[in-house]
């Protein structure tokens, strides 16, 4: 037998739905934390990769890295 | 006199190009990911045997298989052609424009494919199916010919030897995230 429901979650929480909207309410949480937390670190990584190229080189030509200057 | 920096320290760690796509890409994901939610929650509620909707096609996954390693081989090309690229290597140009136009064969590929299905009869109002697979697809399609025009435009300019600016790298960076979203899609819708 076909049931109608009101609205398209009016069905949250019966068998079969139920393991959907967990997985997916976990999905949609974690997805935005795991990629903002993913490009901060590349970021980081990136500026960390800078300040040292940059201090090998001022080491090289005999001057202060400008990331260590105030 | 104090020290100067030099005119290096000056330079982005990042190129905005890159950051502003990078930006753009997490919303788009999340775009994606809402869609493929939806998706995945309409269809676990179906009653039993009616998805698809019988008398309706079938997906062509296996077809859709020989589509999708065409998608990553594209994306393989493209990472191996910014390695070159970095090393100031000849044949990073080919290795993008191969990336480019096998690129261009997933999109007609795919064009292809919606053909045959809508004269099969699932079109976006035969059932939720259709509806989902037209604008889930439909919408990685439309991105798919936005990294292509953005990445074709860095292949020109990269055959020219004129590349300028982050466009290179915006175009990667959105041509990864369409190379990258695709079997996702793939394996959730099709299957």
């Amino acid at each position: 037998m076909l049931t109608t429901l009101a609205c398209s979650v009016c069905g949250a929480g019966q068998d079969g739905t139920e393991w959907a909207y967990l997985a997916m309410t976990g999905v949609v949480s974690l997805t935005p934390l795991a990629m903002i937390g993913g490009v901060a670190f590349w970021l980081y990584r990136a500026s960390k990769r800078r300040e040292q190229e940059e201090a090998e080189r001022a080491a090289l030509d005999g001057r202060v890295a400008p990331s260590t200057l105030r | 006199m104090s020290p100067r920096p030099s005119p290096e320290a000056n330079r982005p760690v990042v190129p905005s190009a890159v950051l502003g796509t990078l930006i753009f890409v997490v919303a788009e994901v999340m775009f994606f990911v809402g869609l493929i939610s939806a998706f995945t929650i309409s269809r676990a509620g179906a009653p039993a045997g009616t998805w698809p909707v019988p008398g309706q096609p079938t997906l062509p996954a296996d077809a859709t298989a020989l589509n999708t390693g065409a998608l990553v081989l594209s994306g393989l090309l493209l990472l191996v052609g910014q390695v070159l690229f970095s090393k100031r290597h000849a044949a990073a140009k080919w290795l993008v424009l191969a990336a480019w136009l096998l690129g261009l064969g997933f999109v007609a590929l795919q064009g292809r494919e919606w053909s045959q299905l809508l004269s099969a009869g699932l079109t976006m109002t035969s059932s939720r199916l259709g509806a989902f697979f037209y604008l889930i697809v439909g919408m990685h399609g439309l991105h798919a010919i936005g990294a292509l025009v953005a990445l074709g435009l860095a292949a020109l300019q990269v055959l020219r030897d004129r590349l300028e600016g982050g466009l290179f790298f915006g175009a990667q960076v959105f041509w990864y995230f369409v190379v990258l979203m695709w079997p996702i899609i793939y394996a959730r819708v099709y299957f």
